[in-house]
């Protein structure tokens, strides 16, 4: 049990690193750590078939495919770190550790119908939401935005590790599968934008406005 | 019954076969005259039928819509109106067909189905029998009446003038849905019949008709709800302003009349305000008319005017049905309903006449025209027996059903408890001065554009439009005369439909009480012009043996005549503008001349929308202003949208948890 709090806890750690790291290698390369004590965890809820199965999966996937995908975009795209950013990487950091706490207590005053095999599990799952989402907002280019909503997802993958017995596996390849797909097309979206604009910078969407 | 439902099965073709044939534009043309024909003949045969036997007939098709059954029928009501919109659309659709033949506009084609469409919309409003079906025809006359106006939508005013109308009915149509969402709820249905059936407490009563005044009255063009109105009509091509403003805004007072037909406990002051919206409409209507200088604008005021007129109609009516007094409701809707289709008449003829004038000079500015009657001889006599019959004099239709409202409000003085002997007072001076005021507007704009001598053109180019033109508005000049000459029929027709509205009968003697002294009036008239004819006969005859000299208009012995020194349109007006100044506001702007040898000076005068300016625009600029702040919002940031998601996800959970 203490194995599955440690990591947990360092899932937590390696997203507010990513907060506060302007190199996308880095942040590729913490993303793919990420994903991989992801995929340890569900070993650790529940041993098994089921939970091997999802291990290999969200490995294989998240680990191995999609950090391979961006490194691809980045050598594409040729950027090498974020610019300066909406909120200064010290401020992120700060708003980071407030939103932390700020899981910890929503996740205290929620009660939820299923039985929880580790009391860290909901709000360090709440805190990796919020991080990835404090990265779609703060960061301009193109594929920190896209690692914000991966690790958004790792947030979200976390919660749904409380269903772990009563998911079928069909429905978690399901939702793995869609997200592959979703970063795929993002990955020709940078692309394009670059292509366009000359930078993949998000801040030349502006022009759309009305 | 079936003639109708054949009627609009042709028209839905119609519109079909138009769309499809849009390049080639002697098809075009050919299928929407011939459409157009068979389709108002087979109404007018449906009207007849209904006429002929009164039985109520109903045709409930099994289509499935959306909320609601499709299911039409026929009364005397629904006849009546339905007579004005086919006459109307008709003519003014031959007119048009004439009008455009030249013009190069675009897409033609299409024009000519949307007029088909608002045709068959207009219809089906008037033969819904539920309510779903009716605020669907309803919008679809809303929306097909939009596209109609901005047919020149290259000019910025006519973009504006259609986006006001588009606001303002779609306002309306709200407080409608509103409406009939309250009348359903009540009743349990949205069939007709069923809310008839189905008795209303006052105070819903109340507010029902509270909704059914804005919603019905925007369309209709109650003052101050009217400002959508003077915009619209000039900026539409004129058979279009003809129908706009012959039935378009008749439909409004349509919906009132059904209203009154199915919720029948509405308190007293329901008719309080009705009849002085009627008097406020017609006489502040017709004061704006006088101040305006363009044709269209003030033939737009003149629509408000009569919807006045009819207003007041319609508000001793529904006096009378309050009171059970049933000779009262029945003359007063009666006149009401005659005079929605005189309007639709006379205005519908005006309008034509103007447009026919417009397309000749190319000027709709009253104050540059003058002496036209002997260049468009056609235009100008039709354009006169217009004039006659808006202003009510008799032996034109105006006369008739103005006697009508007139009759009904001396009943209502005499049978009515004390309000409603103030009211119906005031009402009659309201209706008088409303006559007065619209002779005098029209001796300005058919004197000034008619008679004297040209003020900027040289008249002499001035062709005069081509028969396809002049007959259509000949017909309606016919139908003027005749119901001025021989009103029995048409006042027989509307006592049928009245006596649908307060569902009383009509009592047997009662049409001859009424028009005896109706024709009695006419008899002696017509022995009076038989008369004059002939002394102006035998006075040409004697006068044969003289020398007749022939010199300029108002010659009057000046050397140096030029065609500016006359009386203008606006000249005119002004001595009665200046005297209802404190309720207009009037504006004169400029210097006058002074001195001997005067420098160049100029003057000019305008009225100032009242509503428009000081009721509509600071609210509508609070909205705008609103909407400004609103806008920040939209920054174009990616990230500030998924932020406001955030927080709104956020704001969520924690509500949820306390």
């Amino acid at each position: 049990m203490i194995w599955l709090d440690m990591c947990l806890i360092a899932i937590v750690f390696m997203g507010v690193i990513v907060l506060g790291n302007n190199r996308l290698r880095t942040t590729i390369q913490l993303f793919a750590a990420q994903s991989f004590l992801l995929c340890l965890v569900p070993i650790m809820i529940l041993p098994g078939f089921h939970a091997g199965i999802l291990a290999l999966e969200t490995f294989v996937l998240k680990v191995v495919l999609m950090p391979l995908v961006f490194f691809w975009a980045i050598r594409h795209v040729s950027i090498r770190r974020e610019g300066q950013p909406l909120i200064s990487y010290g401020h992120t950091l700060l708003l980071g550790g407030v939103l932390i706490a700020g899981s910890f207590l929503i996740s205290a005053r929620l009660d939820l119908p299923v039985k929880i095999s580790s009391n860290l599990l909901v709000p360090c799952a709440f805190s990796v939401i919020m991080i990835g989402f404090l990265l779609l907002v703060t960061r301009f280019k193109a594929i920190t935005q896209i690692i914000g909503y991966l690790v958004m997802e790792n947030g979200i993958f976390l919660f749904a590790l409380l269903l772990l017995e009563k998911t079928p596996l069909l429905v978690e390849m399901g939702i793995l599968l869609d997200i592959f797909v979703g970063v795929l097309i993002m990955g020709v979206i940078v692309n394009q934008i670059n292509q366009e604009f000359g930078s993949a910078s998000t801040v030349n969407l502006v022009n759309l406005k009305e | 019954m079936n003639f109708l439902f054949c009627s609009l099965t042709v028209l839905v073709m119609s519109i079909l076969l138009i769309c499809l044939s849009v390049r080639f534009k002697n098809i075009c043309n050919a299928l929407f005259l011939g459409s157009l024909i068979v389709a108002s003949v087979l109404g007018l045969m449906a009207v007849f039928h209904v006429l002929i036997s009164p039985v109520v007939e109903d045709l409930y098709l099994n289509i499935r819509m959306p909320l609601g059954e499709f299911y039409i029928g026929m009364d005397a009501l629904s006849a009546f109106f339905l007579s004005a919109i086919i006459i109307l659309f008709l003519i003014s659709g031959i007119y048009g067909y004439g009008y455009l033949k030249t013009t190069e506009a675009k897409n033609l084609g299409f024009h000519y189905a949307l007029y088909q469409f608002a045709f068959m919309a207009m219809m089906l409003v008037v033969v819904a029998r539920n309510g779903i079906l009716f605020l669907m025809a309803w919008e679809m006359v809303t929306l097909s009446s939009y596209f109609l106006i901005t047919l020149h939508d290259e000019r910025p005013e006519v973009t504006r003038a259609g986006h006001l109308f588009l606001l303002a009915t779609h306002i309306a149509g709200f407080c409608l849905w509103l409406m009939f969402l309250i009348m359903a709820s009540h009743s349990g249905s949205m069939n007709f019949d069923q809310m008839a059936a189905c008795p209303f407490t006052p105070f819903l009563a109340g507010i029902i008709f509270i909704l059914g005044l804005i919603g019905f009255g925007v369309k209709a063009g109650f003052i101050p709800l009217h400002i959508w109105l003077p915009h619209a009509h000039p900026a539409a091509p004129s058979h279009v302003s003809a129908v706009l403003s012959a039935v378009m805004i008749k439909i409004g007072i349509y919906g009132l009349m059904r209203v009154f037909c199915l919720v029948r406990d509405f308190p007293h002051w329901c008719a309080i305000l009705l009849l002085l919206i009627g008097m406020i409409s017609g006489v502040c209507g017709v004061l704006y008319a006088l101040g305006q200088h363009e044709i269209k604008k003030l033939l737009a005021y003149h629509s408000i005017e009569n919807i006045g007129i009819i207003t007041l109609g319609l508000g001793i009516g529904l006096w009378g049905q309050i009171e059970h007094n049933s000779v009262i409701a029945l003359i007063g809707y009666a006149g009401a309903l005659l005079h929605v289709f005189n309007h639709a008449v006379f205005k519908g003829l005006l309008f034509l006449s103007a447009g026919s004038l417009i397309r000749s000079t190319h000027i709709g500015e009253i104050d540059r025209l003058g002496g036209l009657l002997k260049y468009l001889p056609w235009t100008g006599h039709l354009f006169l027996i217009g004039s006659l019959s808006i202003c009510g004099l008799p032996l034109f239709n105006g006369f008739i059903s103005e006697w009508l409202i007139f009759r009904g409000l001396f009943e209502g003085m005499f049978h009515l408890p004390m309000t409603g002997i103030i009211l119906s007072s005031m009402g009659v001076i309201a209706l008088v001065l409303m006559g007065g005021l619209a002779a005098a507007c029209f001796a300005k704009a058919f004197g000034v554009m008619f008679l004297g001598n040209s003020r900027s053109i040289d008249n002499s180019l001035i062709k005069e439009s081509p028969m396809s033109m002049c007959l259509p508005m000949a017909v309606l000049g016919v139908i003027c005369v005749w119901i001025g000459f021989f009103p029995r029929s048409m006042v027989m027709f509307a006592f049928h439909a009245a006596s649908v509205i307060c569902s009383r009968p009509i009592p047997p003697e009662m049409g001859n009480v009424i028009l005896s002294p109706l024709l009695m009036v006419i008899m002696i008239l017509w022995v009076v012009v038989i008369i004059t004819a002939i002394l102006v006969f035998l006075k040409k005859k004697a006068m044969k043996v003289l020398p007749i000299q022939e010199g300029p208009t108002w010659g009057c012995g000046y050397s140096y005549m030029t065609g500016r020194m006359q009386y203008t349109a606006s000249s005119f007006a002004e001595s009665l503008l200046r005297v209802f100044r404190p309720v207009l506001g009037f504006k004169v702007s400029g210097v006058k001349p002074e001195g001997y040898f005067p420098k160049e000076a100029e003057v000019s005068s305008h009225v100032v929308e009242a509503s428009e300016v000081f009721l509509f625009r600071p609210v509508f600029e609070f909205i705008k202003f609103l909407s400004g702040k609103l806008k920040r919002i939209q920054c174009g940031y990616t990230q500030l949208y998924l932020l406001y998601i955030f927080v709104f996800l956020l704001a969520l959970l924690i509500w949820k948890m306390v």
